[in-house]
């Protein structure tokens, strides 16, 4: 089950937007002594990715039912699986899946939920207290795993179809808190300074606002994404999702489950891979954190 | 406070409108016609095409809509399609075991979450701050179905302390009731202690820098005294009330562990109610689940706003 | 001060917690549940006791306890102990009496009398008798109560209550099938007088004659029967009570038999049976099945209108090695709908492998390069199926996509022929009618391949009239034939039967049919 955590609301920027010194950014990047592991091995897992065709020993598709179910062994580092297919490479090339997952949907809801909120939030007015509130409001209100479900059962099979139907669970959450964001920038005095001096409504929103936003919503994107690589095998365990016989973590825990007795490597390394990456990206949103917070600047 | 409610309540309304009308938007654009579904692969056509005029699928869409809406807001929410029990009803039978097992996940994250919460903001930077951080982030990071496999094989197999299912109703058996729901409770509590931990950490750790917090000291309190009496009890109300809002959400989102742990729960119902096309449990349970999470939502900013005299005012360093 | 105001906050949600569940309790007068076997069983052996529970798992919540409007399989496990029928099975297949102590068949086999038991009651305490079971019939078919059960016995012209205990039914044409279609769902008896009161509530409340009564059921949960204490049979039933219980997931069920929270599982993973067999906490009973499983061939679009590349996909599988990969020794190759043990089952061996013809085919289909997508419905198992077949028919040149898609859009996809291969089976019957008819007949409800051949038409009615099975079994080997040719439907695996039961579990005779017959069970 996925839940968008929102960050607290706390960060009133009551200062005009610092102007981002790198050093001093990535000084307070390293106060979080776990961020830069983090950081790490989010980067190794999306090299993997990205270099799998090189990196993994083997087809992550070939059969092989003589050597099916093997433990690990100098052939295959990580074991095989019910079919006899290598772990290992099929761990590396889920990573393509899994990552890709997490990041496409949570990618497209900012792609929708942050223009809607940042315009819905700075012109405010009827449009978005009654339209745009009410519906994010009756979206938010349905069960996340429900409305992805559904909308990946309309949607039909494949794992391009689950992105979208978890970014359409995802969206709301985001103009929620974009808007909010917003909300509290609207009233500062730059903004009504930027105003005085005759900027366009558009100039100010996308020059001024956006930027000074940008330190939540990152974070926020980053813990969504976590959440999205779970939520990808929740909606594998429903029948929804990846297709065979492509790899991702999440779905080959679901299978491995059968398995538990017989060939429990088959559920630890890919429940270990979700772990990591997951653990690594969110240490990865505190230190974003933890770096654009300006009020930590005073430490 | 009245005006406030009276303005909430109503804006209810519209909103559980448009959720019906998602809901039955949704369910409609499935494709997969409920009759067939219902009857299966073994029905003759006549029989099906019999089913679909008997429960009045034929009818243009807005028609059918109209006709629910229509029986709902007397209170009528309609009879299943397969089995034509009530609608009410069966979410009367299913809602218990989930709304039990939300209020156990609470419980359970809360009481785990704010003594580690406490201590590791206190002990910041120390070595029990550091495990306790990286045993939140751990927790949060486990997939919650995981670990319920891992504690059924764990307790109900290898240990033989804990059933791995054999849901009872509370009032039928309490007993048997709370051996069955600590198992899943579990799995998914601990990742809601996991995020509750580190946010009452980092709510804590702001409230012990505010000035007032200073004040105290500088009044020559006892840490402990400055700590508990005064910092703790601010920083747990924005953080109690993120969780409980989280586990209203929870409602829809169980389905996962009631599936693991055979809890006749809502999520199930929804879910399985979309897989056979149920359509008036679908629009009914949906719409009753959205209504749960308003009232949860209403109910904690109301408390939210009269334990905090802080949020009357303007919102600034208190 | 603040501190009291969060024991208050605290409190409030803790109150608005238990309300929930109170006031949902306080309009809930039938979810309660008997109280036999919720703890972990110890695994000792123990004498009969006269007030023995059982719990038995399915797979899937039965959604409609009337006979004679149920479609799902599940279904009929629950009716096994909820009602009887005209005539039963015993383990080998043959007919005997049920509710009918004998019957006469007509020389043109038109026309069937059967002699009823005298003395039965249903739970209502009615009286069963002749009457009844005119109702029945009529119920079934009657058109506006759109029974599935209508095409099963559309042979039936007219039923007639010559006395208390006779009854005549009188065929259109002949129908060999006829008693063994009268030992599954058309056969069983509901009470008229019940039937009549709840009206479409009748599914939620069933009334029969069957060894137990129905207490009460929790949807999606569970179903509670308990001893119909005044059963024809001499002190029978054994157990006080059964309870059936739903749990989707194959591997959940497992674990809660083996901790003992469970008496009985309706199927065992496969992979995992080989260690089972020494786990001392239950017993594996592997039988043979009705049932057969393989691949739908869509014969009305490209490129499987073209036979060549039907008979190519036929020849690409192995069925062996599909067989030790997936499901070990819980399943036996095919080559017809005909199980092993049944009499239409031609005993030869499937064909195995020929990678080479294969490929031979589709090149003098001339098609080199043939795209197919494959539907399957969402289980590890199918995924695992599937993607062996991706991988066997790739290596002849043909490529699979694997589409999975939940039963309901699967079920839509096939009946509107928009697919190219789905992997879907059938339960088995045990008159080889039911396993054939109306899966192949021109039109036929089962029909997903499109496929239409008169002759093979005219075969499938001619083998429905013999009463001599060896005359029948003739006709199904020619239609066989012809089948091997044509290739609507490439026939994969039978599965076997399997069942997992507790240690102390005794009664329990499997039957090809699958079905658990409750009546002697006991632990």
């Amino acid at each position: 089950m996925a839940q968008v955590q929102l960050a607290p609301e706390r960060m009133r920027l009551n200062d005009p937007p610092e102007s981002g010194r790198l050093k001093g950014l990535w000084r307070r990047f390293r106060r979080n002594k776990l961020a830069l592991p983090g950081a790490v091995i989010v980067l190794l897992v999306v090299l993997a990715a990205l270099f799998a065709p090189w990196i993994a020993p083997y087809d992550p598709l070939k059969q092989d039912y003589a050597m099916a179910l093997k433990p690990a062994s100098a052939a295959h580092w990580f074991g095989t699986d019910d079919l006899g297919r290598d772990i290992l490479s099929r761990l590396i090339y889920g990573a393509r899946n899994s990552l890709s997952t997490g990041v496409v949907s949570v990618g497209l809801a900012l792609l929708i939920g942050l223009p809607i909120g940042l315009v819905s939030g700075y012109y405010r007015g009827l449009w978005d207290e009654v339209v745009i509130m009410r519906i994010t409001d009756a979206f938010q209100a349905i069960p996340f795993l429900i409305l992805a479900l559904a909308m990946a059962a309309v949607l039909g099979p494949g794992l391009g179809k689950a992105m979208i139907a978890l970014s359409i669970g995802f969206t709301p959450a985001f103009i929620r808190m974009v808007r909010a964001q917003v909300l509290s920038q609207r009233e500062l005095d730059y903004v009504q300074a930027a105003k005085a001096l005759g900027a366009s409504d558009l100039r100010i929103m996308f020059r001024h606002v956006l930027p000074n936003i940008a330190g939540p919503v990152i974070v926020q994107a980053s813990l969504a994404t976590a959440s999205a690589i779970i939520a990808e095998a929740g909606l594998s365990y429903l029948g929804l999702g990846i297709q065979p016989p492509a790899p991702a973590w999440g779905s080959a825990l679901r299978f491995a489950q059968g398995y538990l007795t017989i060939a429990p490597w088959m559920a630890y390394f890919p429940g270990a891979a979700i772990f990591v990456t997951v653990l690594s990206i969110n240490l990865l949103g505190d230190g974003l954190r933890d770096m654009l917070d300006p009020r930590m600047k005073n430490d | 406070m009245l005006v406030f409610l009276v303005r909430r309540v109503a804006l209810m309304v519209p909103i559980l409108l448009l959720v019906s009308i998602i809901a039955f938007s949704l369910i409609h654009l499935i494709p997969g016609d409920p009759a067939l579904v219902i009857l299966g692969p073994e029905a003759p056509r006549e029989t099906v095409e019999a089913l679909r005029i008997q429960l009045g699928l034929d009818r243009p869409l807005p028609v059918q809509y109209a006709s629910w809406l229509g029986a709902a807001v007397q209170g009528d929410l309609g009879r299943s399609l397969v089995d034509r029990q009530p609608v009410a009803k069966l979410i009367r039978q299913r809602l218990p075991a989930t709304a039990e097992l939300a209020v156990l996940t609470f419980l359970l994250s809360i009481l785990i979450a704010v003594p580690i919460g406490i201590y590791t903001s206190v002990r910041r930077g120390g070595l029990a701050d550091w495990i306790g951080s990286v045993a939140a982030l751990a927790g949060q990071s486990i997939p919650h179905f995981w670990l319920g496999i891992m504690l059924i094989m764990l307790f109900s197999l290898q240990w033989k302390l804990l059933p791995a299912s054999g849901y009872v109703p509370l009032w039928v058996n309490a007993k048997a009731n709370l051996l069955s729901m600590i198992l899943p409770a579990f799995a998914t509590g601990a990742r809601e202690a996991a995020v509750t931990t580190r946010y009452l950490r980092a709510s804590l750790l702001e409230v012990l820098k505010q000035d007032y917090v200073r004040t105290a000291r500088a009044k020559g309190l006892a840490e402990r005294v400055v700590v508990m009496r005064h910092a703790v009890r601010n920083a747990l109300i924005p953080v109690i009330t993120s969780s409980g809002l989280q586990i209203a959400a929870l409602l829809g989102g169980l389905v996962i562990t009631e599936t693991i742990f055979t809890i006749p729960g809502f999520g199930r119902l929804i879910v399985d109610a979309i897989f056979q096309r149920d359509i008036p449990v679908v629009q009914g349970a949906v719409l009753f689940a959205a209504l749960m999470v308003m009232c949860v939502n209403l109910m904690v900013d109301v408390v939210y706003s009269t334990v905090d005299p802080r949020i009357k005012l303007s919102g600034g360093r208190g | 001060m603040l501190h009291g105001r969060l024991v208050r906050l605290l409190s409030a949600l803790l109150a608005v917690g238990l309300l929930v569940i109170s006031g949902c309790s306080s309009s809930n007068p039938d979810s309660s549940t008997p109280s036999g076997g919720n703890t972990p069983q110890t695994g000792q052996p123990s004498a009969p006791k006269a007030d023995v529970v059982l719990r038995i798992a399915l797979n899937a919540d039965p959604p409609k306890l009337d006979p004679h409007q149920s479609t799902a399989l599940v279904d009929r496990q629950v009716f096994q102990s909820l009602f009887d029928k005209l005539v039963d099975f015993d383990k080998d297949l043959n007919v005997v009496p049920g509710l009918a102590e004998k019957w006469e068949v007509s020389a043109d086999g038109k026309t069937y009398t059967f002699f009823l038991r005298k003395g039965v009651k249903f739970h209502d305490g009615t009286a069963f008798n002749a009457e009844a079971v005119k109702y029945n019939f009529d119920r079934m078919l009657d058109p506006n109560f759109a029974s599935p059960r209508k095409s099963e016995i559309s042979a039936v012209d007219k039923v007639t209550a010559v006395d208390e205990s006779t009854i005549k039914i009188e065929l259109k044409q002949p129908f060999a099938g006829l008693l063994a279609t009268l030992a599954d769902r058309a056969g069983m008896i509901v009470s008229p007088a019940a039937a009549k009161a709840a009206g479409v509530d009748f599914v939620n409340n069933p009334v029969g004659t069957g060894p137990f009564k129905f207490k009460d059921r929790l949807k999606g949960d569970s179903i509670n029967l308990v001893r119909n204490e005044e059963y024809w049979q001499k002190d029978l039933p054994k157990a006080a009570g059964i309870t059936y219980k739903t749990v989707t997931d194959e591997n959940v069920k497992l674990v809660n038999l083996q901790s003992g929270q469970l008496d009985i599982i309706d199927t065992v993973p496969a992979a995992q049976v080989p260690q089972l067999k020494s786990d001392a906490r239950l017993k594996v009973v592997i039988g043979p099945s009705l049932q057969y499983q393989g691949l739908w061939l869509n014969t009305t679009k490209a490129p499987l209108n073209n036979k060549l590349v039907r008979q190519a996909i036929g020849a690409a599988i192995d069925r062996e090695a599909l067989i030790k990969v997936v499901f070990g020794e819980v399943a036996v190759p095919a080559s017809s709908p005909f199980a092993p043990g049944t009499p239409a089952n031609n005993k030869k061996q499937a064909p195995a492998r020929d990678l080479a013809k294969a490929k031979k085919l589709l090149s003098d289909a001339g098609q080199s390069n043939v795209s197919v997508a494959l539907k399957i419905s969402p289980s590890p198992i199918n995924q695992q199926i599937a993607q062996v077949v991706q991988n066997m028919l790739g290596e002849a040149g043909i490529k699979v996509t694997i589409e999975q898609e939940e039963f309901g859009q699967l079920l839509d996809k096939l009946g509107k022929k928009n697919f190219d291969m789905a992997q879907v089976g059938w339960s088995g019957r045990p008159d080889p009618d039911g396993n054939i008819y109306a899966f192949i007949i021109t039109g036929g409800g089962n029909n997903y391949s499109g496929y239409s051949n008169t002759k093979v038409d005219a075969l499938l009615n001619d083998a429905r009239i013999p009463t001599d099975m060896s005359k029948r079994v003739q006709i199904y080997s020619e239609i066989m034939a012809i089948l091997d040719d044509e290739v609507p439907y490439v026939y994969l695996w039978h599965p076997q039967d399997v069942k997992g039961l507790g240690p102390t579990v005794q009664g329990y005779v499997p039957v090809p049919d699958g079905m658990i017959r409750t009546l002697n069970l006991t632990k």
